[in-house]
């Protein structure tokens, strides 16, 4: 890249793009907590520019120029997610699309909102609102998390139990390819919008989507059954599932995570195996139904039913998962899609990692389940961490065993990639970033392959090493 | 309930940070800079910079300081991080290795030599008061007396706020209190120094203030100014280590005591107001309902809530003394929540803050928002004077 044509590009975009490694720096982690040696030793993480488009057309001189200098451009938007999906590890241009924000129309008749791929969930939710009109379902991190980013990952969170996962609920996606190249993707033709959902950047930039949305519901009702065991609980959801009026939403928490939140001083219900929630919105008139139903299911499984103020707060605290992290300091976790019906298989599994282990999870649609197994560690004792950091393999390795696969990709989950996807998708989705992508420009170095210093096999050996050592040292058992 | 903040030490807090981002939605220095390294998210990784290396770059202290203090951080923090206690010592240690902000030290030197943020002289302070042109009211300085109002430094030296005090005082006059004010013998209440990372030398502030209210046998200390009384409630007794002998409110506090009393005549004020919530007062210390009462107690005025208001207000800009380190990003930030309040269709925006109303109005004035702005207690001080009026 030339002086002359970056000042070019400043000017353009009223400086909001920068060479500055001050402000590159702070682009360079998402979520997850990685020693700095090991990822120093792996990637080329960090851009050398850091680029803030507030409009379309800010996007395409971005593009362009990234064309034109053979630069990568690593999109992101709230940099939530915990593999690496946001952070370059190829040098060239992060694209914080955060400033392309807003509701740029909602059509009522037809319960469509057309927004900016960088607004986030709750942003967007207060928006509607104001419209009469609300979410379907929207990711477990809303309060910061995009529109953008949860498209470009897997789509799964609250509401998905109703309303499935959000890339089926996307009408059509304005997508730039890194050759310029722009159009509206829809349902049909050859480069249809599935290509590009849960795609984690690597194809194209999506600068605005246009989904569904549905009016505000007049009612809801929320509530918690004490479930003595996974296979209580998994019958419960399985009930819910099938009952007269589906959910929005269904959660649940084992014994373990409960604990978690008592350390912290929050006050629990007595649950000696899980907490399960179930969320129904809808008409007033059919809330006497679904509390008709919790009854039926309480009778038919023999649980107790939690107080209303603990299936409110469980509501409530949705969004704050991370309430616990404290106690770590460090939270590790490892977040995977389950069938529910070997959710108990699951988690004996999880339960042999010779450390505690709570489990939380939202239902999806299909009786499958979006779990995440989180574990205490501390971050600040590098060594120490890395044999923790070993024990997520565990998780994802008995999620695979009982027919489910980590969620999202980015870099750390590619090791999983021949293990976890059909094989067909996964060629398909390789031809595709080849043909819309031939110079591998966009989001490099995730989703389709191992890093080479990274294959599976050395992967896992190294892992089993360090979780043989951690049963040797004991790492994590007073945790 | 997602439970108390948390502060325990930075090593810990940058530890605990999950860096979720949760943070940049509602900060309005985000919202006005837009890279991310003007989040909060961005200051905690600064924090652990700090915490476990040691240093800082000037870049790193420029962000640090470019913050209002406004706590919309640390209501949002998913790991119930106390944001602004982290904060305040980064500022502290930064200042302790003299790397803080030329502004922030002259001012901190400032509040030390001549108890004042403005470096004015202590006599200054009487300015206000002789202003009023009334001897009754003059006479009260330095009285012993069961309640003190203790003015502040922007109601006293600023011209532009005297009519803060000034009505808070002529309410205080027709209710019958028996109270007085400390004059030149007030000092600073010590609460910008914690924001310029000085908070040891509140201490010399924290004694005086105390000594002298002591001295006039005072009961109950109000303010019209939430730093202030920040400063008094929470600060003082950790400070000074243990309570203090006083209750110490703010003037809406004490407003909404004294109506409920049925102690003030009230009377119609024809106006549609929105009442913008200080940082200092709301957030930082609680007090969210006490205005609003006091406003809808009065007749004839209508109320209307900014979008965002409560526990979700946005800062003015006034806070954290970022005024001193970065004028332009004070104007930005102001300017959003004139926007906010303009949507509103009212005529007034209301505060229960001298610093908000000052930012608020300034910024009004250079870009030209059409809009009237009155403290809480100069629409009281009017409503009594249209009872009077009535009689």
């Amino acid at each position: 890249m030339t002086a002359e044509n970056f000042d070019l590009l400043k000017e353009k975009l009223n400086g909001r793009v920068t060479d500055d490694p001050f402000e590159t720096s702070f682009y360079t982690r998402d979520m997850a907590s990685f020693p700095g040696f090991l990822v120093k030793l792996m990637f080329r993480v960090g851009a050398e520019l850091a680029a803030r488009p507030q409009s379309e057309e800010d996007v395409r001189q971005l593009v362009a120029y990234a064309r034109d200098n053979h630069m990568a451009i690593t999109p992101r938007a709230g940099g939530t997610s915990a593999y690496m999906n946001a952070v370059p590890v190829s040098g060239g241009m992060v694209m914080d699309l955060t400033g392309l924000s807003g509701l740029i129309r909602l059509d009522k008749e037809r319960g469509v909102a057309e927004v900016w791929c960088g607004t986030a969930w709750s942003a967007l939710e207060k928006d509607l609102n104001r419209e009469g009109f609300t979410l379907c379902s929207y990711p477990s991190s809303a309060v910061s998390s995009t529109v953008g980013g949860w498209f470009s990952m897997e789509g799964q969170g609250i509401g998905s139990m109703a309303w499935g996962c959000f890339h089926d609920l996307v009408e059509s996606a304005h997508v730039i390819l890194a050759s310029g190249e722009e159009f509206d993707a829809d349902a049909a033709g050859p480069r249809p919008l599935s290509l590009f959902a849960g795609k984690e950047g690597t194809l194209a930039i999506v600068t605005r989507l246009t989904f569904k949305v549905v009016p505000l519901a007049e009612a809801a009702y929320h509530v918690s059954f004490a479930a003595p065991s996974a296979i209580v609980a998994a019958k419960i959801m399985d009930m819910a599932e099938k009952g007269p009026v589906k959910p929005f939403n269904g959660h649940f928490a084992d014994r373990t995570c409960l604990d978690f939140q008592k350390r912290m001083g929050y006050e629990v219900p007595e649950v000696s195996g899980f907490l399960v929630t179930l969320s129904y919105r809808g008409a007033a008139a059919d809330m006497a139904a679904c509390r008709a139903y919790a009854e039926t299911i309480r009778l038919k499984t023999g649980v107790r039913l939690c107080s209303d103020e603990t299936a409110a707060e469980e509501w409530e605290e949705r969004l704050y998962s991370l309430r616990i992290k404290r106690n770590g300091p460090t939270l590790l976790a490892a977040e995977v899609i389950l069938p529910m019906a070997r959710l108990n298989d699951f988690y004996g599994r999880v339960k042999k990692l010779r450390q505690r282990v709570s489990v939380y999870g939202h239902m999806m649609s299909g009786q499958q389940a979006n779990v995440m197994a989180q574990y205490y560690a501390d971050e600040s004792q590098t060594l120490r961490y890395l044999f923790y950091l070993a024990k997520t393999k565990k998780i994802n390795d008995a999620a695979i065993a009982c027919g489910g696969r980590p969620y999202g990709t980015g870099v750390w989950n590619t090791v999983y990639l021949k293990r976890s996807r059909d094989p067909a998708s996964l060629a398909e989705a390789r031809e595709a970033k080849e043909r819309l992508d031939p110079e591998n420009r966009m989001n490099p170095g995730k989703f389709y392959r191992p890093p080479k210093l990274m294959p599976p096999a050395l992967f896992g050996l190294a892992c089993f090493a360090a979780n043989l050592g951690s049963r040797v040292l004991r790492i994590g058992r007073r945790r | 309930m997602r439970g108390k903040p948390i502060f325990e030490n930075l090593k810990k807090e940058a530890l605990v940070c999950a860096r979720c981002g949760y943070c940049r939605v509602d900060c309005p220095v985000y919202e006005g800079l837009g890279w991310e390294s003007a989040s909060p998210r961005a200051k905690m990784e600064i924090t652990r910079k700090l915490a476990f290396h040691g240093k800082l770059t000037e870049k790193d202290i420029a962000r640090l300081f470019q913050c209002t203090l406004c706590g919309q951080c640390r209501e949002t923090c998913s790991a119930r991080i106390d944001t602004v206690s982290v904060w305040l010592e980064m500022r502290r240690r930064i200042a302790a290795g003299e790397k803080g902000p030329e502004n922030m030290r002259r001012l901190a030197a400032a509040i030390d030599e001549t108890g004042n943020t403005a470096g004015d002289a202590p006599e200054n302070r009487r300015l206000w008061l002789e202003a009023m042109d009334d001897e009754a009211v003059l006479k009260r300085v330095g009285q012993k007396a069961e309640l003190l109002y203790f003015t502040g430094c922007s109601g006293a030296l600023y011209p532009q706020i005297y009519g803060i005090p000034q009505a808070f005082t002529r309410i205080l006059t027709r209710s019958g209190a028996d109270f007085t004010v400390l004059g030149e013998n007030e000092s600073c209440c010590g609460f910008p120094l914690a924001a310029a990372g000085e908070p040891e030398r509140i201490r010399k502030q924290a004694e005086h203030n105390v000594a002298a209210a002591k001295e006039l046998g005072v009961r109950t200390v109000v303010t019209t100014c939430p730093s202030c009384f920040h400063a008094w409630r929470d600060f003082y007794p950790e400070i000074l280590g243990g309570e203090t002998p006083f209750e110490v409110l703010h003037a809406s506090q004490w407003l909404a005591r004294e109506i409920a009393a049925d102690r003030l005549r009230l009377g119609p004020v024809e106006e549609r107001v929105t009442y913008h919530d200080p940082c200092d007062l709301g957030r930082n210390s609680g007090v969210f309902e006490e205005p609003r009462y006091v406003l809808n107690q009065i007749p004839g005025l209508e109320l209307v809530e900014m979008e965002c208001s409560g526990s979700d207000a946005a800062c003015c800009g006034g806070g954290g003394n970022l005024e001193a380190v970065d004028p332009a990003l004070t104007e930005v930030i102001a300017e959003a929540r004139l926007r906010e309040a303009e949507a509103t269709a009212a005529k007034t925006v209301v505060s229960g803050c001298q610093q908000c109303k000052r930012t608020l109005q300034g910024n009004a004035r250079r870009k030209k928002i059409r809009l009237r702005f009155a403290d809480i207690t100069e629409l009281v001080d009017r409503s009594m004077a249209a009872y009077e009026a009535n009689q």
